[in-house]
């Protein structure tokens, strides 16, 4: 019997052209979409941009040399370059930190306010520079360059006085001192942690594995008499109402962990590096798409109302999870996980991101086994709930 | 006006879906108030938060534990891998350094190379700021240990350290272009953005839904039956839909005012991107029913709903920044009139501090909406002629 | 002895004080009621008064407050899988899946009945004769006209040989020879030993169909019993329309208070007059005429009908929010 159940519960679904739509065309074009808007980020070295400068002499009298030590000091991360047909060219080395060019202060000022450059470096009596409120990066990158060139003539006064009161003596060894000069830190294999915004790729994986809310409240839908009329002809044949519900939930739950494993394999396909623990991130997206089945089913058993409502939530649910797991701005997965944490523990998506981060920063297993346990329970507390609503036998929409 | 009314009554049957939406943009943008209020009236640094696990104790160590604390947000965590690395993903910092017991001693001894342990993220533009300062540091006391002849004496280090105060205290000024409500601007512009999502979300799963339920074929032939005139019938749907839209629109326009306070009407690159943003709503409105008209069927409206939104929302630069999103997609969804609202939003955002809006890209950007919108229109009028034509 | 055996009958459904309440409407209200076995009963009443709370109840598909459904002479319950197994529904709205062929529509509602892939087989291929949708085998319900999908709805309901059979209102918005078949079909049944409950609310096929049956109201049974059982209870005996010119108001008013008229209207010289139960109505009123001097010039006498029987019931107790 149950076996008769499963070929038409198969039959009836793949059939239906809304659950197509729905159910595959909508995760795989949605994974499309949203890999091609944020593919660049998965360069994982980005580094600033370049900062376009005007130097400006402040009057006359500022000596030349002056401008020079500047202009060979921002040399060193970067390069001088030239006007051409309004827009400041040079060798396009990406490595150039600053692109800087010689002005006078009005046209700078222009220059500035019509988004030709970023900022305008005064060469005066003292430094000081000027720039669009909006580049904030370039503000600081300029702001602590700046400072160290200052700093280093600061440095460098100080010594040639101390020198000078016999304060310091230049040291007897010079061979062994410049084999331990300072030189900078050690960057070469240090920790990198993953980039904040690749929440975006985690919690848009995990959206896809727990979007198919639909099909948990449709299995109800085919086998509570007031939801639907074929349902309320089932309820006259000699089968439990369990026999049903699992003839109608089987079909739809295969047919989503199915889904949800050939959309990760889209993912690689397009190249997307999910750290590539394969089993253990499909295991963890199987569990997200139970979840989804799950939640589904509660909200079917248990939601009294008619079809509306149950819609809204299958849509809006999803992107609620989605919202506070980070999809929509990556500054919100931050704040729950900082104000709200305990949201982050219910939230299945959540856990499913979660899960992936682990995955991907490669720390131990625990963390990932925690999500897979706290999945779990979500869909044994929804199973349950299930359970509940569906064992009750008055329904008064017949 | 009865299809008016009609048109209301179903939109109210549809609350369930219109909460939500309404939920998840108050939150988005609740949060992103909190998280990104640019201080734009005066110039502000980009300040990493940072911890420092101090494992050495010295003179040196804490007094360059402290310079960095002044220069950066202070953060404390536990110093785990797992943990610190959870914090950078998780920004909430953004940088860590572990400096060893025995570092002071060590300095100067054991290479070209100081002995620090250092936990960073994948974006080595902003690694580079931290790396810069902790270097510049170092190599300021390394000169004058090595003015020193090596070693900086024990009865000299506390003057040493605070000559390296002085010199790492040197700062140059920095200023902004003036503006008087840039913060407010960059607020309207970051809401208005994300209003476009929520009004191709709602536009297409409230004003699409009952579009498709009042055009539905038994219904409509049954009020044409009545005597009711078809055109008359047709002008008022597409008003309902017009005016319904349009009052969302101004529904969270008003919010917004209430957030930001009225006053940033007075900014003229606001002025202009209500403009914008009221041209965008217009063109949409074509758009919900052209493709309503094209899958008049309500499970299909939620689908697009769905999909168009997001989709649009990622690929023209209204969930992520628009420099990141690959160009070819952004082309491809210029076919959109959220494409050119969104530039329009970012090109007011910068002009609100040069002071010199570039008005032709911004009118040029309205005409292409226009234009949609007409176009979108004409094609539904073109459907709906050819769908009646078929019928008869 | 079976223990559906009531006076030499069998019951095949029996209802004892049957009381079903959602919140404060009482949609059953103490209804007892007995359907033989092998008989077409049928159920009228306006709507909204209890027919389908009164069918899901005797299904065990609604929890009642109070009272007792047999069928067969067992309790009938939600877990009575040995009951249902031998029941069949044809419910008011198309319950088919659009997805699947007429085929297996059919394939997969008896296939909850009958696991022999067999026997089902026989079973298909015998209902898809007697609605004659075998041309159709292969089609979706989509491109199936009305008539056709009520046909598959009722094959769905009766493929796997049900003792009872439950139909509502199975010829809404059918043509014609549509219904005809189908109604020629549900007398096939119950020849063949099918015990029906039909619903409708066309009094033609009531006096067609049924056997017995009841009108119900707010509940309740206001009557039951066989078609002329029902008839004769109407305090209407005939109706009779005679074509008189010229009746002066003394001889209307004296038709009027004759004690076997009911009620009386005289327009334009059509004289229409409802008589009480009673004998020779026709031959009294003609008499009075002639004496006054009156030759009609034609004469029509009616017997009340099954749908007079109805609103004449149902009508005098019409609710004021209906």
């Amino acid at each position: 019997m149950l076996r008769h159940l499963l070929k038409y519960g198969f039959k009836t679904y793949v059939r239906n052209r809304p659950n197509l739509i729905w159910n595959i065309v909508f995760p795989f074009a949605y994974l499309a979409i949203f890999f091609m808007a944020l593919f660049s980020l998965s360069d994982t070295n980005s580094g600033l941009d370049t900062i376009h400068l005007a130097l400006v002499p402040g009057h006359a009298a500022v000596e030349r040399s002056e401008v020079d030590g500047l202009k060979t000091f921002l040399a060193f991360a970067g390069e001088e370059g030239s006007w051409q047909d309004e827009e400041i060219i040079f060798s396009n080395n990406e490595e150039s930190l600053f692109v800087f060019v010689e002005g006078e202060e009005s046209e700078a000022t222009t220059w500035l306010e019509e988004d030709k450059i970023d900022a305008m470096i005064l060469i005066d009596d003292e430094l000081s520079f000027k720039v669009n409120p909006i580049r904030r990066i370039a503000a600081t990158v300029l702001h602590e360059a700046l400072s160290s060139y200052e700093r280093m003539s600061t440095t460098q006064e100080v010594l040639t006085a101390g020198y000078a009161e016999g304060k310091f003596t230049p040291p007897a060894d010079v061979a062994e001192v410049e084999a331990n000069r300072f030189l900078g830190i050690v960057k070469e294999g240090r920790s990198k942690a993953i980039l904040s915004e690749f929440i975006f790729f985690f919690a848009a994986l995990a959206y896809v594995s727990f979007f198919p809310i639909s099909s948990g409240t449709d299995v109800i839908e085919s086998i509570e008499p007031g939801q639907s009329p074929q349902a309320l002809r089932k309820a006259v044949a000699p089968l439990s109402k369990w026999t049903h519900f699992f003839g109608a939930l089987i079909p739809r739950w295969l047919t989503h962990l199915l889904l949800v494993v050939l959309a990760y394999g889209f993912t690689q396909v397009l190249g997307i590096d999910y750290g590539g623990d394969h089993l253990r991130i499909i295991a963890l997206l199987l569990l997200g798409t139970s979840a989804a089945i799950f939640t589904g089913t509660a909200i079917g058993s248990l939601v009294p109302t008619g079809q509306g409502p149950k819609v809204a939530l299958s849509i809006s649910l999803p992107l609620l999870f989605a919202m506070a797991s980070g999809m929509m701005a990556s500054e919100l997965h931050t704040l729950v996980m900082q104000y709200v944490p305990w949201l982050h523990n219910i939230n299945p998506l959540g856990r499913v991101t979660n899960g992936l981060h682990a995955l991907y920063a490669g720390t131990d297993l625990s963390r990932y086994i925690a999500q897979l346990q706290g999945l779990g329970i979500y869909i044994a507390v929804c199973f349950a709930l299930t359970l509940l609503g569906i064992r009750r036998t008055r329904y008064e929409s017949v | 006006m009865k299809v008016f009314k009609h048109f209301l009554k179903l939109l109210y049957s549809y609350r369930s879906t219109l909460i939500p939406y309404l939920v998840i943009f108050l939150v988005i943008f609740a949060s992103l108030i909190m998280s990104v209020s640019p201080d734009l009236e005066q110039l502000s640094l980009y300040e990493p938060k940072i911890v420092v696990f101090d494992h050495d104790d010295s003179a040196l160590s804490r007094h360059f534990t402290r310079f960095l604390y002044s220069k950066n947000e202070k953060v404390e965590i536990e110093e785990d891998a797992t943990v610190i690395g959870d914090a950078i993903f998780e920004d909430r910092i953004s940088y860590a350094v572990s400096i060893p017991a025995g570092f002071e001693a060590a300095f100067g001894n054991s290479g070209n190379y100081a002995d620090l342990t250092t936990y960073t993220n994948y974006s080595d533009g902003l690694n580079q700021l931290v790396d810069s300062q902790i270097e510049s540091y170092l190599m300021t006391w390394d000169n004058f240990r090595i003015a020193y002849g090596g070693t900086v004496p024990a009865a000299e280090a506390e003057a040493t350290l605070d000559l390296v105060d002085e010199i790492m205290s040197s700062e140059v000024e920095g200023t902004i272009l003036s503006t008087e409500n840039g913060g407010d601007v960059a607020i309207v512009a970051t809401y208005l953005r994300y209003l476009n999502y929520i009004l191709l979300a709602l536009g297409f799963m409230t004003v699409g839904r009952a579009i498709t339920v009042v055009e539905e074929p038994t219904l409509k032939r049954r009020d044409l039956v009545s005597g009711y005139p078809g055109r008359k019938r047709t002008m008022w749907l597409f008003i309902s839909a017009f005016i319904v839209m349009l009052l969302i629109w101004i529904l969270m326009a008003l919010v917004m005012m209430l957030l930001t306070g009225f006053s940033v009407i007075g900014e003229t690159s606001v002025r202009w991107m209500l403009l914008s943003s009221l041209t965008h709503v217009l063109s949409i409105s074509t758009l919900v029913l052209l493709l309503t008209h094209i899958f008049p069927s309500e499970g299909t409206t939620s689908f697009l709903g769905t999909i168009i939104a997001l989709a649009t929302a990622f690929a023209t630069g209204i969930f992520i920044p628009r420099e990141i999103i690959w160009q070819p997609l952004q082309t491809a969804f210029s076919f959109l009139p959220t494409y050119w609202d969104v530039s329009n939003q970012y090109i007011l955002e910068e002009a609100a501090y040069t002071q010199t809006i570039d008005l032709t890209s911004v009118l040029q950007n309205i005409g292409i909406m226009l234009l949609m919108a007409l176009v979108f229109f004409s094609l539904t009028l073109i459907l709906r002629r050819v769908r009646e034509k078929e019928t008869i | 002895m079976p223990n559906n055996l009531v006076n030499n009958t069998l019951i095949d459904v029996e209802v004892k004080d049957l009381v079903k309440r959602y919140k404060e409407l009482v949609a059953v209200d103490h209804l007892s009621l007995n359907i033989k076995r092998g008989e077409i009963f049928g159920l009228l009443g306006p709507n909204g008064s209890g027919k389908s709370t009164l069918i899901n109840c005797i299904l065990a598909l609604l929890r009642f407050d109070q009272g007792e459904v047999k069928i067969f002479g067992e309790t009938m319950t939600p877990q009575s899988y040995d009951i249902k197994q031998q029941i069949g529904l044809v419910p008011q709205e198309i319950s088919v899946y659009k997805e699947l062929s007429v085929y297996d529509n059919i394939d997969y509602f008896c296939g909850l009945y009958v696991e022999d892939k067999a026997t089902r087989r026989r079973y298909i291929s015998e209902v898809l004769d007697f609605v004659q949708l075998n041309d159709f085998k292969t089609f979706l319900p989509r491109k199936l006209s009305g008539g056709l999908l009520r046909r598959l709805n009722l094959a769905c309901g009766i493929a796997h040989k049900p003792r009872l059979i439950f139909l509502d209102e199975p010829t809404v918005a059918v043509d014609p020879q549509t219904r005809n078949r189908i109604l020629e079909g549900i007398k096939q049944l119950r020849n063949e030993g099918s015990t029906i409950i039909y619903t409708t609310h066309y009094m033609e096929e009531v006096e067609f169909l049924c056997d017995r049956l009841a009108i119900l109201d707010h509940g309740k049974i206001l009557v039951s019993g066989s078609n002329d059982e029902i008839i004769a209870m109407s305090s209407i005996s005939e109706s009779i329309k005679i074509v008189v010119y010229n009746l002066p108001d003394s001889l209307v008013e004296r038709l009027q208070s004759n004690p076997s008229v009911d009620s009386l209207s005289y327009q334009e010289g059509n004289l229409n007059l409802t008589m009480k139960q009673g004998g020779n109505n026709l031959l009294a009123v003609l008499q009075i005429l002639t004496e006054a001097g009156f030759t009609p010039v034609s004469v029509t006498s009616e017997n009340p009908t099954l749908n007079d029987v109805f609103l004449e019931i149902t009508g005098k107790e019409l609710r004021d929010h209906a």
